[in-house]
């Protein structure tokens, strides 16, 4: 391998891994088609603008409209909007940062690559096998997701079972089948994604206009229900925001292929902000709809489907059929590139000699990264088994939100002592408010999950720091580029 | 343009065993090459991936093509790109190096009689320049090759076909050297690839996209694919900020 000359030899003063792997560095100059490295060798810069925005909005619209809306009202009423709004709001004071972060550093791994550059290997190291795990955690969120609209479907082709519950089973089947899709499937899905994209887009937004008017009580039946905002009381509204905060992890995603992204220093910023602004607003929108066509209790009891039945009320079949569709589409996107920005995470780490070098081979036959590809799906497969929708979010959500809390500290690191490398096209407006309120909401998020997320997600953490310890201490990557 | 900064640009899928025939090597001896290795990846692989593993293979075939170069007589330079986009790469690698014409290599035994299509929209003077160049003092046959669509368009294409031969000539090229052929056809690229089977190599324009060019592939690719020979593409002129090389 190009730049490692500790291979073979291994004295204890390198910075080397037990493997005597070292990090593989690109030192490139950054140009906006693109990446130059030090030996010569050029890394194409391939998505543009509208592919960003279309990781962004693909990851992120999933959950929040198909998934979320019937158990955030369940538990915090009407007011389960301002839980959206607390979610976006917190989002964008990440976005921000974020952005900065990467167009000082566009390269692959995102959040990991700029806390272990700014902030150094052993919190480089908990952030990135954290990633791993956190998307482990949200692609098998968006699984079950899609197992439940599955089954929806199933049910109104009055497809009967023998009263299993084969939301599990069908979940699993499609964790298997996409992750041997991307292991063997060459084909440009850039472009389906795009597509998938703009089909939910205007699904949502027809929804949303034919909605919104009969919620006014301008058109149609049934009655707007009314109901006080706050029915459940605060509390409960912030405890939602962390829960439904899954909904906002997408735009990170976009920072996972800054290495391939063109003119990163303006694509970047728009499409990380861009894409959290376009789900915010579809989010809260799609929440106060849906409250008020049915009240929040009813709401609950129609479960992870709610909206199946919300269109149904506003357009009969045709709308029933139109967000079926739309669920399927939108979990099978968020959990398709949930998969692809894990593999993208454990390249990252393993790159930097974080892990073995051997997860990051490249298959000869197929061109793909059979290893990282297996290392997401067979945990995913193993969590899909826990079944449990609320845990799996919110263990994702705790795994993201310490690295952007950590990420906001970086910022705030590098600005202070600015290290010479360090010239980003786009920067923080508010600094530093912005990136303080960031790290101080990010964690404070933490603190309204469950007991169990809270557990899980520090056992992750822990093994994480437990692992770098044993395997990696002697990597060095501190303003290593 | 003077005869002397023609640079062309050879694009190898080089991790697929591709690679630039003798004949061809000796045929381009004459002017500066810039050979271009480039491996496509699947979205799901990094670009920066793919180069921890394959970067020295790559850049020792890549090497290896040099040296056939130098021991031509021929200059070459290379660049190592992985992409997931083709076309981008080999567009912008062109644009940066300043390369006026682009290679598709094909095998060809020997290298004797090119053959020239020119269209009515052809830019004459390009691509008469860089055959000159090409051509240099070496004995080499060339055609002319203009399909009119209907009788009626004959005579304009020996108009075309007349001009061109003056432009070489210009350029140095004997008189004896060039044929003209002017045929009737209503699928142009099809009587192109099969009046290639009759050359060695073909060098010809670019094309303006259009809907044919969408959905079967540029009329170069077509052209090179049927008749499975070497093409040439020279490129049409760029404007001077496009092809300003980035910062």
């Amino acid at each position: 391998m190009g730049g490692t000359p500790a291979e073979g030899g291994v004295s204890p003063e390198e910075p080397a891994n037990r493997d005597g792997e070292t990090p593989v560095l690109e030192q490139p100059t950054t140009a906006d088609e693109a990446t130059v490295t030090e030996e010569g060798t050029e890394l194409e810069r391939t998505i543009g603008l509208t592919g960003g925005i279309a990781i962004g909005v693909g990851t992120m619209i999933g959950a929040g409209i198909f998934v979320f809306p019937g158990i955030a009202a369940g538990q915090a009423g009407p007011a389960a909007a301002g839980s959206f709004a607390i979610g976006a709001v917190v989002a964008l004071l990440v976005a921000l940062p974020a952005s900065e972060l990467a167009t000082a550093m566009p390269r692959s791994g995102g959040g990991y690559y700029f806390i272990s550059r700014g902030m150094g290997s052993l919190f480089g190291a908990v952030v990135g096998l954290s990633l791993w795990f956190g998307l482990v955690f949200a692609s098998a969120f968006y699984l079950v997701g899609f197992g439940f609209y599955a089954e929806a479907v199933l049910a109104r082709l009055g497809v009967s079972l023998g009263g299993f519950d084969i939301v599990v089973p069908l979940a699993l089947l499609f964790g298997v089948f996409l992750t041997v899709l991307n292991v063997t499937g060459t084909e440009n899905a850039a472009k389906l994604q795009n597509g998938v994209v703009a089909v939910l887009l205007a699904i949502i937004v027809g929804f949303l206009s034919f909605g919104g008017l009969s919620a006014l009580g301008l058109i149609g039946d049934p009655e707007p229900v009314s109901e006080p905002f706050l029915s459940k009381g605060a509390f409960p509204v912030l405890t939602t925001a962390a829960l439904v905060f899954t909904s906002y992890l997408g735009f990170a995603q976009v920072a996972t292929v800054a290495g391939e992204i063109k003119q990163p220093g303006r694509n970047l910023p728009l499409a990380m902000v861009g894409s959290v602004l376009i789900v915010g607003v579809l989010y809260v929108a799609t929440i106060f709809v849906a409250v008020s066509a049915f009240g929040s209790d009813r709401l609950a009891a129609f479960g992870e489907t709610a909206m199946v039945s919300v269109a149904e009320s506003f357009l009969g079949p045709v709308g029933a059929f139109a967000i079926l569709v739309g669920g399927l589409l939108a979990t099978v996107s968020s959990a398709n590139a949930s998969i692809l920005s894990t593999s993208r995470a454990i390249y990252a780490v393993s790159k930097d000699a974080l892990l073995p070098r051997v997860a990051s081979r490249i298959n000869l036959r197929y061109g793909t990264p059979h290893v990282a590809l297996g290392l997401a799906g067979g945990p995913i497969i193993v969590l899909i088994l826990l079944g449990e929708v609320e845990v799996l979010a919110e263990v994702a959500s705790f795994l993201h939100l310490v690295m952007y809390g950590l990420l906001c500290v970086a910022l705030i690191a590098l600005r202070r002592d600015e290290p010479e490398w360090y010239d980003p096209e786009f920067r923080t407006p508010g600094y530093p408010v912005v990136p303080v309120l960031g790290a101080l909401a990010s964690f404070a998020l933490i603190g309204f999950m469950q007991l169990a997320s809270q557990l899980i997600g520090l056992v992750v953490m822990a093994l994480s720091a437990g692992w770098y310890l044993y395997y990696a201490r002697d990597v060095k990557l501190k303003g290593v580029l | 343009m003077s005869g002397s900064d023609w640079n062309v640009l050879v694009p190898i899928e080089v991790l697929e065993g591709e690679s630039v025939p003798e004949t061809v090597i000796e045929l381009l001896s004459t002017l500066p090459v810039v050979l271009l290795g480039y491996h496509v990846l699947p979205e799901q692989t990094p670009p920066g991936q793919a180069r921890m593993q394959f970067e020295d293979q790559a850049q020792a075939k890549l090497d290896d093509l040099v040296a056939a170069f130098d021991s031509a007589d021929g200059t070459a330079e290379t660049r190592l790109v992985f992409t997931h986009d083709e076309d981008q790469t080999v567009e912008r690698v062109a644009d940066e190096t300043g390369c006026e014409a682009i290679l598709h290599p094909n095998p060809s035994s020997r290298i004797e009689r090119l053959l020239l299509p020119v269209g009515a929209d052809a830019d004459l003077d390009r691509i008469a320049g860089f055959v000159a160049s090409v051509v240099g003092d070496r004995d080499i046959e060339l055609t002319l090759y203009y399909v009119a669509e209907t009788d009626a368009d004959v005579p304009s294409g020996e108009a075309v076909v007349e001009e061109a031969t003056g432009l070489l000539r210009e350029r140095g090229v004997a008189a004896d050297a060039i044929t003209g052929d002017v045929t009737v056809s209503g699928a142009p690229v099809r009587a192109i690839a099969t009046a290639a089977a009759d050359h060695d190599a073909v060098v010809m324009g670019e094309s303006e996209p259009s809907l044919g060019s969408v959905l079967f592939g540029d009329p170069s690719e077509q052209v090179a694919d049927r008749s499975l020979g070497p093409v040439i593409v020279v490129r049409n002129e760029r404007d001077a900020d496009a092809s300003a090389p980035a910062e």
